[in-house]
């Protein structure tokens, strides 16, 4: 088990950035007293310390201070001054508009009841967690009413073993959950206090399996959320003796980002895909044996002019070579090694002479001229260490697809198999983060159940603004296989969200995850009024999207200037009620850019 | 008594391969359709050529290193004879999932809407008899 530990202390100082965004938002209100008065200050963290709740654990032989104190650790640690833990007198006495957190506080009887309401009608943010509110002052079952009624949700029930939907996945570039990477998953842990799964129109993390197989939409929220006359509220259904699992210490950063939007700052944090992009698809062959059934696949992308990638077995592609000239003329060609065998943990010269004799193969494919272009690999089996990314570097790859436990986020990242190189050197590694045509044939569904289930797959992946990578084999793809039926409507829906979803090649992925790594912002930096961020060399970052949280509920930005006269002036675009981009699409050269924001 | 002499040879081969790059020429510029880049698919050409030549003449590969098949499964899984590493540590194989579950926090019926223990709420909010 991991020790819910307090290693963020060098990450950034918080009292420090505390202090300086409460200096600019007293300036600002006093600048400005009309938008004062729709940003209510909600400075506090009030932590409630629910007597009956820890009086009913005691009695009942458990401890409610082995809840509480994850919160109390947490608070101390980041929010320091800014924290109280309040008595239930001083709730029933009125606390000021702040945010108040109502830690898996369970029991809770009328009055206190009242006075949370009372608290929210004035303006203040709740954050509840697990089952607060279920049970009245005497112990007694009430339901859920309390937080259904608060959150505008429905409670529907406990997680249960059958379920298996032991971790969440947070929404990337979401305003609650933006500290963490898209489908960031989070292990919850095996506890005696099972998560409680939610229905809500306004989610911002959902529960899921390790392979994240698409549970029905309507029964897997976890996290939620709702404002209302300027009212913050969101609820976790999972209790705090999960954090004992997060053993990645994401939970803090996810907890950061939802006590900011609690707190109605206005963030502004990068986003992952450019432009207009919310979420990315690679579409992608393993291209081994029956080799020209990558032919039919090509078919499909051509007709949906989308950019596909077939990582090709060599030995095989060498007596195809064809078919690879075909394929090439509009998809990417990329490396599946030389025979279909793994590399995982084989010595690093069997690994060497593999890879020196996939290259050569690949250079009898292509020709020399061609070969630049081929910067992608995929390891059959999925099975590759730290050792085949440094061979891979050496022969010019620059990415690769890797299996579903490379990363537990659902976006790219880069290999850490060499920790001295910089991003513009380091192979960016893709995570296959959906099921592939074996995972369906293995599961034996229907094709009306398999094609349902592909697809909410992809609203899934699309909702948590993630990478989706699906992947065929070449062996599946005969013109009447399940994945040659599965894949067509697959590609409809993409083209159907040809303005949001960004369907590109491997190389295009990573190219842009590279240009993306080069604008460095500090989402903790900014104030209400202003952001500021660097461009690193070589600069040539276009279509850089950045996202600003709303202060409040559909307050969109209303201009963006930059402080200097010469800096691109950004497109503002609303893309929900709560969030607002700022696109780039100039391109943007190395150097600091800062700007001013008026709401 | 030989046909050719070895320079005779080396002249035949010469011969072929302008003859054989100036047909590929010919083809190129037949081909109607876009602007295409005529010396360097021509480079290509030959290269492939020059390479499929050493290829299927020289190149030599070590036996099971040069199979087409697909294997999913560690090769020679279920011949008798085959060798293969063995995994000995068992500290190799990781678990996801807590061996022993840790003891509840809360009690355990607490969000079991059939479960009413008795209590009586703070000490200050019992009836006094």
């Amino acid at each position: 088990m991991n020790i819910f530990g307090f290693t963020f202390l060098t990450v950034r100082c918080s009292l420090l950035r505390d202090f300086a965004f409460c200096m600019a938002a007293s300036l600002m209100a006093w600048a400005t007293p009309a938008a004062a008065a729709t940003i209510p200050s909600t400075e506090p963290v009030y932590l409630y310390s629910s007597p009956i709740t820890a009086a009913f654990f005691s009695a009942n032989g458990a401890n409610y201070d082995a809840l509480k104190a994850r919160w109390r650790e947490y608070l101390r640690t980041f929010y320091g001054n800014a924290n109280r833990e309040v008595s239930r007198a001083t709730l029933l006495a009125g606390l000021k508009p702040g945010v108040l957190i109502l830690g898996s506080a369970v029991l809770m009887d009328d009055q206190e009841r009242k006075a949370i309401r009372a608290f929210t009608e004035a303006g203040g943010s709740v954050l509840a967690t697990w089952g607060t509110g279920a049970r009245n002052g005497k112990g007694q079952w009430a339901g859920y009413g309390f937080l259904e009624d608060l959150l505008q949700m429905k409670v529907l029930g406990p997680v249960t073993a059958e379920d298996d939907l032991r971790f969440i996945n947070t929404f990337g570039d979401h305003p609650l959950t933006w500290g963490v990477p898209g489908g960031q998953r989070i292990f919850l842990g095996v506890i005696g206090e099972t998560p409680l799964r939610v229905a809500s129109p306004n989610l911002a993390a959902r529960y899921f399996d390790w392979q994240r197989f698409p549970a029905p939409r309507s029964a897997n929220g976890a996290i939620a959320f709702f404002e209302k006359d300027n009212s913050r509220r969101v609820y976790l259904g999972f209790p705090e003796s999960s954090w004992e699992y997060d053993e990645h210490l994401e939970l803090p950063k996810v907890l950061d980002s939802i006590i900011a939007w609690l707190r109605h700052r206005p963030m502004v944090y990068k986003s992952a895909w450019p432009n207009n992009f919310l979420s990315a698809q690679l579409l992608e062959m393993d291209t081994e044996e029956k080799f020209t059934n990558a032919l039919n696949f090509a078919t499909e992308l051509d007709a949906a002019n989308i950019r596909g990638t077939f990582y090709s077995l060599t030995s095989i592609a060498v007596k195809n070579r064809d078919v690879v000239t075909k394929l090439s003329e509009k998809h990417e060609i990329g490396y599946h090694a030389e025979v279909h065998v793994g590399f995982k943990g084989k010595s690093a010269e069997v690994q060497k002479a593999r890879l020196d004799t996939m290259v050569s193969d690949m250079k009898d494919i292509v020709g020399s001229r061609a070969m630049p272009k081929v910067t992608g690999f995929r390891a059959p089996t999925e099975s590759w260490d730290e050792t085949t990314e440094i061979l891979l570097r050496k022969n010019g790859v620059r990415h690769h697809v890797a299996d579903p436990a490379a990363s537990e986020s659902r976006v790219p990242s880069f290999s850490a198999a060499e920790p001295g190189l910089s991003t513009e050197q380091a192979i960016v590694v893709l995570p296959r983060t959906q099921m592939d045509d074996l995972n369906y044939k293995g599961m034996r569904l229907s094709l009306e159940k398999a094609s349902e289930s592909i697809m909410l797959d992809f609203d899934y992946l699309h909702e948590a603004g993630a990478l989706g990578v699906l992947s065929v084999h070449s062996q599946n793809y005969a013109s009447d296989g399940l994945m040659a039926k599965l894949t067509p409507p697959y590609i409809k829906r993409l083209q159907q969200h040809r303005e949001d979803v960004w369907a590109a090649s491997g190389e295009e992925i990573e190219g842009w995850w590279r240009a993306r790594e080069r604008v460095v912002i500090d989402p903790y930096k900014g104030l209400a009024t202003s952001f500021e961020f660097d461009v690193r060399e070589p600069g040539n970052v276009r279509g850089i999207k950045l996202f600003v949280s709303h202060p409040a509920i559909n307050m969109v930005p209303k201009s963006v200037k930059p402080s200097s006269p010469n800096a691109p002036q950004p497109e503002i675009k609303p893309i929900d009620a709560y969030r607002s981009a700022l696109v780039f699409p100039q391109e943007l050269k190395a150097g600091h850019y800062a700007y001013q924001m008026e709401f | 008594m030989h046909v050719l002499s070895p320079t005779g040879w080396l002249i035949v081969i010469v011969g072929s391969m302008i003859l054989a790059t100036g047909a590929a020429l010919i083809l190129l510029a037949r081909v109607d359709g876009p602007q295409r880049n005529v010396p360097g698919q021509l480079f290509d050409a030959v290269e492939l050529f020059l390479r499929d030549t050493v290829r299927l003449t020289f190149k030599d590969r070590a036996d099971g290193n040069s199979s087409d098949a697909v294997f999913i499964a560690p090769k020679g899984i279920l011949q008798k004879d085959a060798t293969f590493v063995w995994v000995e540590n068992p500290e190799v194989m990781e678990s996801r999932h807590a061996e022993v579950l840790p003891p509840p926090a809360a009690p355990a019926r607490l969000l079991d809407s059939d479960w009413t223990p008795a209590f009586s709420g703070l000490p200050r909010d019992q009836k006094k008899p």
